[in-house]
């Protein structure tokens, strides 16, 4: 049996023992590290994004095999009923050969018009790709970390979109990564208008749906027409599809078009006040 | 002794996939994939398992880079494992063999306080409301992984030992 010496049982009996220091030092920088998350401090602020963005190739990496199963699984989905799909495209496509020639026209007309009022072309909008880095589905009311940030231009309230609609806007930014509020957040507030019955909205965050606000008679709108974004409050790019309206019998809300899990690709409207004041 | 190095920084290389993992978006045919704890679940197991060779130094680095990548929080996960490292270490001194049972209920106690507590200061601090359904649903696949990386993790720490030795 070997006993420890007399000198080492002294040390580690101790409060200096090395142990108890560094867990001491370390409890110490855990506790200033809340302490100073809980005051916001920005260096605590700069820092999260900078590991956020170091992380990047991680986190794509971790991605790659849910990607690699979500794309089996859809292709297979796909294969299985490929004559129903089929059928579906078809008529999408020549629904849509008929639109574009409308738009075609529309777009002449559009011109015409703009010279005769001398309107000159104002680029105040640009458009940007990101990809989604971190989904924090469980904390966050559903925020998203995007791999674009203040370098890229973007600023606080910017709008961020998929292929299918309004996804949610800026809230926070970082130097090359920013922080995306849902529309799914309770926190989130969106200023709509119904396409049909033209009737102006404000839809929150509820989960996976919007809740209608400050509308007095619900039952005037139509079941499945589209609601878009306006303007209002000057925040917003207006145009963009947020989702259909779903009447049941006690309610109604809106049900949005465009998910996270659509794709790990979105796009950012990065709106230039500036520009437009100067107008 | 090459083979020896690298089998001693499998847990550390395995704790940031596991984050990377938590983080990365996951989503199944156009479906959110309900995620567990998966490093707290592995923390747990590899500190319960060799409290002694853990440092606190490595339980605080990972523990803020979780926190970095979580929410507004910075530090409650490292401050979290590292009372358990303590209280672990404590209790191994005294107890030669704790049985697996004991070990489950702590895991589920900590992990209870540790969402807890942190959905509550996100919740008053930061006016951050939580998704609650999610929030249930990995905590109990979490609870139900537990033995699974907890035996992983000890068949690990064994076979390590045999070599060592």
């Amino acid at each position: 049996m070997a006993f420890q010496s007399s000198f080492s049982r002294g040390i580690n009996s101790g409060p200096l023992n090395r142990y108890i220091l560094e867990l001491t030092i370390c409890i110490t920088v855990s506790l200033s590290f809340v302490l100073m998350s809980l005051s916001k401090s920005t260096t605590v602020s700069n820092m999260k994004y900078f590991i956020v963005t170091v992380s990047k190739p991680g986190l794509v990496f971790a991605n790659k095999p849910f990607k690699l199963v979500s794309d089996f699984i859809q292709y297979f989905e796909k294969m299985s009923n490929y004559k129903i799909l089929n059928k579906s495209l078809e008529n999408e496509n020549n629904f849509l050969k008929k639109e574009f020639n409308k738009v075609n026209l529309l777009e002449v007309e559009n011109f015409r018009l703009k010279n005769l009022l001398k309107l000159q072309e104002v680029d105040y909008v640009q458009k940007l790709s990101a990809r989604i880095i971190i989904d924090g589905y469980r904390n966050d009311n559903n925020s998203i970390y995007i791999d674009i940030g203040k370098k890229n231009g973007l600023k606080i309230n910017d709008l961020v979109f998929n292929e299918n609609g309004l996804l949610g806007r800026v809230s926070q930014v970082g130097r090359y990564s920013s922080k995306v509020l849902t529309i799914f957040s309770s926190n989130s507030v969106l200023p709509g208008i119904a396409v049909n019955t033209k009737q102006s909205v404000f839809a929150r965050g509820d989960g996976d749906r919007l809740v209608l606000k400050h509308l007095e008679n619900k039952f005037k709108l139509e079941h499945n027409e589209l609601v878009i974004s306006t303007d209002a409050a000057g925040f917003f790019k207006e145009g963009i599809i947020i989702g259909k309206v779903v009447k049941t019998l006690n309610d109604v809300y809106i049900h949005p078009i465009a998910k996270k899990s659509d794709s790990i690709f979105v796009n950012v409207l990065i709106f230039d006040f500036k520009k437009l004041n100067l107008d | 002794m090459i083979s020896t190095f690298f089998l001693r920084i499998i847990p550390y290389f395995l704790l940031i996939l596991f984050i990377f993992f938590e983080f990365a978006p996951a989503y199944f045919s156009e479906k959110e994939i309900i995620k567990p704890y998966f490093t707290f679940m592995f923390l747990y197991a590899l500190i319960n398992n060799d409290s002694e060779k853990f440092r606190p130094l490595w339980i605080l680095l990972i523990g803020l880079f979780y926190d970095f990548l979580d929410g507004e929080v910075v530090g409650i996960t490292s401050l979290f494992f590292l009372i358990t490292l303590h209280l672990l270490k404590r209790k191994h001194s005294t107890i030669i063999l704790i049985d697996f049972r004991i070990i489950w209920i702590n895991f589920i106690l900590i992990l209870l306080s540790y969402i807890s507590v942190n959905k509550l200061v996100q919740f008053i601090f930061f006016d951050v409301s939580f998704e609650f359904k999610r929030v249930v649903l990995s905590f109990f696949i979490s609870i139900i992984l537990f033995p699974l990386f907890n035996s992983i993790v000890r068949k690990f720490n064994n076979r390590l030992g045999y070599m060592n030795e």
